[in-house]
């Protein structure tokens, strides 16, 4: 890569030395970088270029059968168990909260994972991309389950089964306008995704109970 | 009228899903269609009128003209409220 700072500081853990053999690389237009930083001054170019490639590894992801999700991963048990909603909504608090309660867990990625889809089962990797915090570490973990959580008053979980409300839950936190052919692979890739796994709903307050809940029901 | 490339339809799972893959649709949501639905929607990919539709619609389906072109305009309507025509 030859982005520098904030990109290069928190892939550190995934460089390895032979730049001349990638699978992907990525770039950025420098003349749309300045364009934005000028107009929005108080966003500092390297969070720019961070995010910026950070949406082109999702967008070429998709050719090698991954994509990412807008959601904090979490590993317990040799399981990845990712919870996905809006920003704000209290994804990293609940996987914080794993933490807590299972001193073993660890967070994969706090803000987009990447999932792919190996020989027939989808795996979980960290990425250097985790949103505002450094919290991603470079493994590679079978996914277990993916829930979508909502605040609620109190702790209460259910399996998704209306397949249309997981696909439009799933395309809202996951990028959708890479471009017909890249969108072929994602429904591909979230066609197999819903026949393999399970989804659920989680309406949780931000306490270990929900955490608790959430561990019981989707390490079945 | 005749739907924008930038469209694509697929069956998830059993549920016939469509997106836009760029911006040049407004439209940032997704829309589900039955099989009817999509029967018309294959049509209207490849451009035609609303004539065509209807036409195609009842030799297809066992349902009157009238009904047809009611379900038709319905139908045309809310894709056209999506920005989903060139």
């Amino acid at each position: 890569m030859e982005a520098t700072g904030k990109t290069v500081a928190q892939a550190e853990k995934y460089l390895i030395p032979d730049t001349q053999n990638a699978d992907i690389t990525l770039t950025y237009d420098s003349d749309a970088c300045k364009k934005y930083i000028d107009a929005h001054p108080e966003v500092p170019e390297q969070s720019y270029i961070y995010m910026t490639l950070g949406k082109r590894f999702g967008e070429e992801l998709l050719n090698f059968n991954g994509l990412v999700l807008h959601s904090s991963a979490v590993e317990y048990e040799n399981n990845a168990y990712l919870f996905s909603a809006d920003s704000g909504t209290g994804k990293s608090t609940h996987t914080g909260l794993w933490r807590q309660c299972f001193s073993d867990a660890r967070i994969i990625n706090d803000d987009k994972p990447a999932l792919r889809l190996e020989d027939g089962k989808f795996y979980v990797y960290g990425t250097p991309w985790s949103g505002s915090t450094p919290m991603n570490i470079n493994v590679r973990v079978p996914l277990k389950a993916i829930c979508f959580i909502e605040r609620a008053e109190k702790n209460s979980i259910e399996r998704i089964t209306d397949n249309s409300e997981i696909i439009q839950l799933f395309l809202t936190q996951t990028l959708r306008r890479v471009g017909n052919d890249r969108a072929e692979r994602l429904f591909e890739l979230l066609d197999t995704l819903i026949r393999s796994i399970p989804f659920y709903k989680l309406h949780c307050l931000p306490d270990e109970d929900a955490a608790k809940l959430a561990y019981e029901v989707m390490s079945k | 009228m005749k739907i924008k490339d930038c469209f694509i339809l697929r069956n998830i799972a059993g549920i016939n899903t469509i997106i836009s893959t760029d911006s040049t649709s407004s439209f940032d949501g997704m829309i589900t269609l039955n099989d009817t639905g999509v029967f018309m929607w294959n049509i209207l990919k490849n451009g035609a009128t609303k004539d065509d539709l209807v036409n195609a619609v009842i030799s297809e389906y066992d349902i009157d003209t009238e009904t047809a072109s009611a379900d038709i305009d319905a139908f045309l309507d809310k894709l056209a409220s999506v920005d989903v025509f060139e």
